[in-house]
């Protein structure tokens, strides 16, 4: 939904910019086309959909300030919010997250020597939005000095909170206690900066340097499974450091070769343990049991008067660190060129060989976990990635005569990621939390190490120290070709038909070997059937996990421009699909894809335009039923009548369906199960099905109705309906269906001289039309005031 | 991609399926003599209160050393 909303925005006129307020349009709306230029990785999130109230009038437009031989602008607009808001406050701040204080909400200046005769520069830019606490900040700066250098900049901060109270939650029985925040929960503060030098930008030989500085930390919260499930606190740090190097020479004419050298090294030092230990033993010991609560979780009676059962699924203590570092340095060389009449090619080809390292991963468990035993764990381990990509691109374009031109474009693309990892496992076994673990060997436990001082084993407890080796390797390899070739039918039509060829080669080879010594009591468990040695069983055990598939796709293409009448252009294409084989049960082997596009101004305030995308796809070979479609529909017309008032309508509808069949366990055996022999034995059948159907609409007005005053007012509503496979009897009927209102409405007065005076409202009304599960609701309603004053110069 | 669309999803995380679950099932099911990836174990209990894949398997963007993507 957000691209299409993106699309829409950016082509009904400015009305993103001159005439919504702020715009949010759906549980996960859009980021501005403003935003989205600036920050390209914004859109990743789903709160990063504000518009700063800056936009939500056009600016006042001055003329230019000469000062020392520089046109010069000067805008600063400081305001604040102020938010009031019911209903689930985490969803909004998942959703919307613009909160209430004073913001330093836009402000730019621009310099430009007309002349090209500025002492350091010819042109400067700056100008940021968001300062202050807003989810998403950004400022920008250019500085360039004509055929000498150009020089951007930007620092950026993203907000990423996220509490969805679905996501990993265990929803217990009412009469347990309750989860009523995400097990899954983020606060993430994401802080980037990137810089870019070009020097001598019109030369024949120019040169670009590059760094890039990425910081993404903050708390969230994870789980572990042990005996039961506890919830951990995760604290994130994750940095990334980039540079780039680049030349680029123009040998001949219209010809240009370039070379690039990037270099990104990646650390992650994000570990996670248990923080919160609300229970205790009767010896004083703090307890975390987990956060599932039912008749058998932690275990059937977990206390034993104010105190916790000693011989329940239990924590006292949990942590895992694993820091790792990637060096990833990438050779790049491209060319293009028309040096040749009718002829335009380009070519280039990267090489990237990527290391990662985890010198030392630490996991430590204390509890006990009642169906093996296991009161201690600590595993230890080390190990190494490597990633070798090799991608080129080749094209080639000929006019063979004014109406006809032949395109092609090849790309190769392959990776190897070979690796290996050792780790170490060590486990003491009990039956009481509140007695040591025994340990092996030791004086208590003499042969026939039968004695009470001897390791407790269950018949399930796994080894007592475990030696793992493992070697991966993957590898794809994949080309593609496209052929088409263009004609001009007419004057004002033209249509292109086309073939593209793509293989993909996917290899998987694993080797996991194994030495597992199992200590006394029952030493022959887990499968260990060696003569004893000391009262030790030692068993070793290698594992071959290798699989490789080929899958040769074909498409035809076709396609056609024209335009029949003037102010009136119509584009249409289609593409069939065909592949011989697939990786994944969800792939399709075959596709149609379907695409119209109108766009048609018949008058100067009038601008109309549709867009139809129909996909069909399936794969129904092997017993997999798959069928999936994806179809929407979408009209925009916008109406700028006058520059005194003018009216954007958008509508899109998209209709999403999936059915696949599915195997899988669950006991007792669900109603929409059988048994049928595409799957193995053991496993049940159902038709995993999906389908979401998606409206949206939204109406935008503008009016001037006096000189010095412009009014803004707009809706946007998305309303979703849909269903899907619920594999667990706990599940809810969850998010499907909802409804999603945002009513805006904005001000702005040309107080004095360059000085505006803004206000601006948004209603923020999210609904889930089915019940929440037993959890809270996720419903929100918020409205939010704006109040800015801005000045320019 | 495969499991996120942040072009239209209106699924938490940008989910392609609102149930974690059946997003992981659609490629793992050990559907006989169709695609290779491996099919989810049969002690994986779907009844089960807790059971959703990416509480264990939760380096599905790419473990560092593990092959069943568990935390390493």
């Amino acid at each position: 939904m957000k691209l299409k909303q993106v699309a829409l925005c950016i082509s009904g006129l400015a009305c993103c910019v001159s005439l919504s307020a702020q715009t949010s349009t759906g549980t996960q709306a859009p980021a501005t086309a403003s935003q989205t230029a600036a920050n390209p990785n914004a859109t990743q999130f789903p709160h990063d959909s504000k518009s700063p109230p800056s936009e939500a009038v056009p600016p006042q437009t001055e003329t230019p300030t000469l000062w020392k031989g520089y046109e010069t602008h000067f805008a600063i607009e400081i305001g604040g919010r102020a938010l009031s808001s019911t209903g689930n406050g985490d969803v909004y701040a998942t959703f919307v997250n613009l909160q209430p204080g004073v913001r330093l909400l836009d402000q730019s200046l621009e310099m430009h020597s007309t002349n090209h005769d500025g002492l350091l520069f010819d042109d400067f830019s700056e100008s940021s939005f968001g300062l202050g606490g807003d989810p998403n900040e950004v400022v920008q700066l250019r500085v360039s000095k004509h055929h000498w250098y150009d020089f951007t900049g930007s620092w950026r901060r993203d907000i990423n909170f996220w509490d969805y109270n679905l996501l990993g939650n265990p929803l217990n029985p009412p009469s347990d206690p309750q989860v009523n925040i995400s097990p899954a929960l983020l606060d993430l503060s994401r802080k980037m900066m990137d810089f870019n030098l070009e020097l001598l930008p019109d030369s024949t030989v120019h040169f670009v340097v590059g760094y890039s500085h990425y910081n993404n930390g903050g708390p969230s919260l994870t789980t572990v499974h042990e005996g039961t499930e506890a919830e951990l606190f995760q604290q994130w740090h994750d940095v990334s450091d980039s540079y780039h190097f680049g030349v680029s020479w123009n040998p001949v004419e219209r010809t240009r070769l370039r070379y690039d050298q990037f270099y990104t090294r990646d650390r992650s030092d994000t570990n996670d343990y248990l923080n919160s230990f609300p229970y205790s033993l009767s010896n004083g010991t703090p307890v975390n049991l987990g956060v599932t609560f039912n008749s058998s979780s932690p275990c059937a009676t977990p206390f034993v008067g104010s105190f916790v059962n000693p011989s329940c699924n239990l924590y006292t203590g949990y942590s895992d660190t694993a820091p790792y570092y990637t060096d990833i340095p990438t050779e790049q060389l491209g060319f293009e060129t028309n040096y040749f009449r009718r002829l335009q090619i380009t070519g280039r080809a990267s090489y990237t060989g990527a290391e990662t390292h985890l010198p030392n991963s630490t996991e430590t468990f204390s509890g006990l976990t009642t169906r093996t035993g296991e009161a201690q764990g600590v595993q230890t381990g080390a190990g190494s990635v490597q990633e070798i990509t090799t991608s080129a691109d080749a094209g080639v374009t000929y006019d063979v005569t004014e109406r006809l031109w032949i395109d092609n474009q090849f790309r190769w693309y392959d990776y190897r990621i070979p690796s290996g990892a050792s780790f170490l496992q060590t486990y003491l076994f009990g039956r009481n939390a509140l007695v040591s673990p025994n340990t092996f060997p030791s004086a208590a436990c003499p042969p026939p190490y039968t004695a009470v001082g001897c390791p407790q084993h269950s018949s399930s407890s796994s080894a007592d120290a475990t030696t793992t080796d493992y070697s991966m390797f993957q590898a794809q390899n994949q080309k593609r070709n496209t052929f088409e070739v263009h004609y001009n039918l007419a004057a004002n039509v033209t249509s292109y038909i086309g073939y593209r060829f793509e293989r993909q080669d996917i290899v998987i080879d694993g080797t996991t070997s194994a030495l597992a010594t199992y200590f006394p009591t029952l030493p022959h468990r887990g499968g260990c059937t060696a003569a004893l040695v000391n009262g030790e069983c030692q068993s070793s055990s290698t594992a071959i996990d290798a699989a490789g598939v080929e899958i040769n796709n074909h498409a035809g293409l076709i396609g056609i421009a024209a335009t029949p009448v003037r102010n009136l252009r119509l584009n249409g294409d289609v593409e069939f699909d065909y592949a011989d084989n697939v990786f994944t049960n969800i792939m399709p082997r075959h596709m149609q894809l379907y695409r119209a596009k109108a766009i048609y101004t018949p008058k100067k305030w009038l601008d109309l335009n549709t867009n139809v995308r129909i996909q069909e796809m399936r794969n129904l070979a092997d017993g997999l039923g798959n069928l999936q479609h994806n179809r929407s529909v979408s009209f925009g017309a916008v109406l700028p009548f006058s520059t005194r008032w003018g009216v954007d309508v958008n509508y899109t509808y998209d209709n999403f369906l999936s059915n696949l069949n599915i195997c899988f366990s669950e006991t007792p055996v669900p109603a929409f199960a059988t048994t049928t022999p595409i799957c193995p034995v053991g496993y049940l059948t159902a038709l995993s099905y999906y389908h979401d159907i998606d409206n949206f609409g939204s109406a935008n007005l503008m009016v001037r109705p006096f000189a010095r005053t412009t009014l803004t007012a707009g809706y946007t509503i998305t309303s979703t309906t849909g269903g899907n496979l619920l594999l667990s009897p706990y599940a809810p009927l969850g998010p499907a269906a909802i409804t999603y209102h945002v009513p805006t409405a904005a001000i702005a007065v040309h107080v004095a001289k360059r000085v505006t005076l803004k206000a601006g409202w948004n209603l923020y009304d999210y609904d889930e039309k089915s019940p929440p599960g037993p959890v809270a609701p996720r419903n929100f309603r918020a409205n939010l005031i704006s109040v800015s004053l801005r000045y320019v110069m | 991609m495969a499991c996120h669309n942040p072009h239209g999803s209106t699924n938490p995380h940008l989910l392609t399926r609102p149930q974690v679950n059946q997003l992981c099932l659609e490629c793992h099911s050990e559907i006989l003599a169709a695609s290779i990836a491996p099919g989810a174990p049969t002690f994986h209990n779907q009844a089960a209160q807790y059971q959703q894949c990416v509480l264990c398997h939760v380096a599905i963007h790419g473990s560092n050393t593990d092959p069943t993507l568990f935390k390493r």
